[in-house]
């Protein structure tokens, strides 16, 4: 169940949001901001934000910044920050879990999505 | 700097002419945001004689920044222009709530990024008497349109706002409606 709050937030269990589809709704690069790096990650710097939306409704909207983290070789897209969105997540009683418990488990899920590709994409396609 | 702020009759005299081409070089000629203009003067239906301005300027008394307070018990740009950056929820009508619009923190004597104008230390401190007027109005929240990528600068600089809606492009620029909440946090900022 999604419920839409008058505070703007979308209230919905972790079970329910891992079972929403995500699509990207933009990308672009950071133009003015430095690079603070993350213990034992050695970043290019180039970073930027990422956004993307739900295809429900009402939309869950969630954003994150990434940085391109070089220090394997292979260039990675790593998240940086907690994410920023419109979304609440409440246990199975529908009580409120709080935003540091959300954001939390939000940058796990984060992690785990596949966001990279995309965002590369869209990333060289926009700034080429 | 220095920073005042008050209703059109309440400016000193000139400044709210300032403020007008101000937000011409900024808002039309520099982000070319589709407004009305006259004279190379920017003003649309939301300024009133009961909106709130908060300008800032330089010795020289040049404008360097600018911003535009409208109670949400009266008509407001959210309500009438973008309700649908809200996700579907009415938009907000009470005293306790303000709309932040217009902000801009740009010096067009020493041009920075567009983007740049929400990390200076000159749109932090604007942006800061834009709450404390607010709140002397009665404010408790504000909300705000403005383009994605706001809302983490505003993070980044110890504001606590959070998103009302998902992001929308409309006239090619993505927005979104961005509350910004005056509470503890936000408030021991400017004590």
């Amino acid at each position: 169940m999604i419920t839409l709050s008058d505070d703007s937030y979308i209230r919905l269990t972790l079970e329910t949001f891992l079972a929403t589809q995500l699509v990207h709704f933009s990308s672009g690069l950071d133009e003015d901001k430095p690079i603070s790096p993350q213990e034992g990650a050695s970043f290019a710097h180039i970073s930027g934000y990422t956004e993307w939306l739900s295809t429900t409704t009402p939309t869950l909207t969630i954003g994150w910044d990434w940085g391109l983290d070089v220090s394997q070789g292979q260039p990675l897209y790593v998240r940086l920050d907690a994410p920023r969105s419109n979304i609440m997540l409440v246990d199975a009683m529908q009580y409120d879990l709080g935003s540091a418990k959300t954001s939390v488990l939000l940058e796990a899920v984060i992690d785990a999505l596949a966001w990279r590709k995309e965002v590369h994409q869209n990333i060289t396609t926009r700034y080429a | 700097m220095q920073v005042m702020s008050g209703v059109p009759e309440g400016l000193p005299q000139g400044l709210y002419s300032k403020v007008a081409r101000y937000r011409h070089k900024v808002f039309v000629e520099q982000l070319d945001w589709e407004l009305q203009t006259q004279d190379d003067a920017e003003l649309d239906q939301f300024d009133r004689s009961d909106t709130v301005y908060v300008v800032a300027q330089d010795d020289e008394e040049q404008v360097f920044g600018c911003a535009r307070l409208l109670p949400t018990t009266r008509p407001y740009l959210l309500r009438e222009v973008f309700p649908q950056l809200l996700n579907g929820l009415q938009p907000p009508c009470s005293p306790d709530v303000w709309e932040l619009s217009r902000f801009a923190a740009v010096d067009l004597n020493n041009q920075t990024s567009t983007l740049g104008q929400f990390s200076s230390p000159v749109a932090i401190k604007l942006l800061q008497a834009s709450i404390a007027c607010a709140a002397a109005h009665g404010a408790k929240r504000l909300i705000a349109v403005s383009v994605v990528g706001v809302e983490r600068l505003l993070r980044r600089a110890g504001f606590h706002a959070h998103r009302a809606g998902p992001p929308m492009v409309i006239d090619g620029h993505p927005i979104f409606a961005c509350w910004i909440e005056l509470d503890q946090p936000c408030q021991a900022m400017f004590v």
